[in-house]
């Protein structure tokens, strides 16, 4: 049998799959002995299938989920469940005129870059430093800004262009700012209040080191303990 | 200001897979329906980039999501994550119908027949979540070598084994070994992976 060095090294060829064909059997055997092993392959496996995140994200035509629902309806003996609705921002995304998704690109780029750019200064150390904030599609013309003072440990964002839902204007929803840490976890940090001239503020306390991303989100009066309703408005912390 | 209080866990924002296992556990075609509204994109994105065919990436991706359906009673969650399962389905299917074109035939990707990538700014939590790993990744993967990252790349998404990558790149077949093997060390620390997704 291989030793746990060499099964080490063949499991990191099987997570991307290159492993000769040889060294396949060898592998297989050692690891159906060795939980560490097995264990130590299967981050190997992990990681790798992290891999596709880094593309740029492709969609497959809308037959494909109509195709594979019939094959499943079918072996579950069930009638093919009705062709669920997209998401009224799929459709809205859709009904874009050509062209348009692509200048939101550019927009986007641009306005990650602004925020990289901008957020790098929080490490030099300035005064303050400022953030872009994008709309998503669900409020495709809000727009603003972050400004933090590592000083105060204070971050007041103002976004303009975000929409007042009914909801939200008769109080019963809320837009919640959050925080995101790199591993995704979520920290509650304000909500945005309307000012009289319609935009947008919202004053977050405390250091912002640790955090990648801030978005906000509606939510129900009184605010969630987890986001759940859709993204309005999103600005990257990245490059801190 | 609300109380800052943490949301998330280990687990992310992403959400937990528990509903979609519960509904595939118990054979509920609903349970696929979540899982591909999930994880389609990332499937076909992968897919699609390793046999750079449209037709056949979402055959490829069909038949993945099938097997899934097929098998979900299989999975166990101590042993990876639901996504990882899909993507390592995917993966498999895709060298192997890569492996079985004539001549073993590799097109580079043709960015002109690519499918129009519909990335946009997220308004939704679970993508702007992916927005973050994506960052993330590309980070990640920019932090390994040239030669590091070459290798694996050419491995995942160019189907090529140790051997054939030896040959490829002019270095010894220890060498290739080694590489990959850094490759993914330094990916597994850098995305804080825990080591608790093991495999059987």
């Amino acid at each position: 049998m291989i030793s746990c060095e060499d099964a080490d090294m063949l499991a990191a060829a099987l997570s991307v799959g290159s492993i000769d064909l040889a060294d396949q059997e060898p592998l297989q055997e050692h690891l159906s002995d060795c939980a560490d092993c097995r264990r130590v392959a299967g981050t190997y496996l992990a990681a790798a299938a992290r891999m596709p995140l880094a593309l740029e994200p492709l969609q497959p035509s809308p037959e494909l989920r109509g195709r594979l629902m019939r094959a499943v309806y079918a072996e579950a003996g069930r009638a093919v469940a009705a062709p669920r609705q997209a998401p009224w921002w799929q459709r809205l995304w859709a009904g874009l005129p050509a062209g348009r998704g692509f200048t939101a690109l550019a927009a986007v780029a641009v306005v990650a870059l602004v925020a990289v750019g901008s957020w790098s200064l929080v490490n030099q150390p300035p005064a303050s430093s400022t953030v872009a904030i994008a709309g998503t599609t669900a409020a495709p013309h809000a727009h603003g800004q972050l400004v933090y003072t590592p000083s105060e440990a204070q971050g007041v964002l103002t976004v303009t262009g975000l929409p007042a839902p009914a909801a939200v204007a008769s109080g019963g929803s809320v837009y919640e700012v959050w925080l995101l840490r790199p591993t995704g976890s979520a920290v509650a940090a304000a909500f945005l209040d309307r000012q009289p001239d319609g935009t947008w503020t919202a004053v977050m306390h405390g250091s912002m080191s640790g955090f990648s991303m801030v978005a906000a989100t509606v939510e129900p009066a009184g605010g969630s303990t987890a986001p759940s309703g859709a993204a309005v408005i999103q600005g990257s912390l990245n490059s801190a | 200001m609300p109380g800052k209080s943490d949301h998330g866990g280990q687990d992310g924002v992403i959400g937990s897979d528990d509903r979609m296992l519960d509904l595939l556990a118990r054979a509920e075609p609903e349970g696929i329906e979540m899982l591909y509204d999930r994880y389609s994109a990332l499937a076909y994105t992968l897919a699609f980039r390793v046999l750079n065919d449209a037709g056949a990436a979402e055959d490829v991706v069909q038949e993945a999501f099938l097997s899934v359906w097929r098998r979900a009673s299989t999975y166990r969650s101590d042993r990876g994550s639901l996504r990882t399962w899909v993507c390592s389905i995917v993966h498999h299917r895709a060298l192997d119908r890569l492996r079985g074109r004539a001549g073993r035939a590799r097109q580079d990707l043709a960015l002109e027949h690519a499918p129009i990538a519909v990335t946009s700014v997220s308004d939704t939590w679970d993508q702007v979540v992916e927005v973050l790993e994506r960052e993330q990744l590309k980070t990640a993967l920019s932090e390994l070598s040239m030669e590091q990252r070459e290798t694996i790349e050419l491995a995942y998404y160019g189907g090529y084994s140790q051997t054939e990558i030896s040959d490829l790149m002019q270095v010894p077949l220890g060498t290739v070994k080694g590489r990959t093997r850094l490759a993914l060390r330094k990916l597994r620390g850098l995305l804080e992976l825990p080591v608790a997704e093991g495999m059987a």
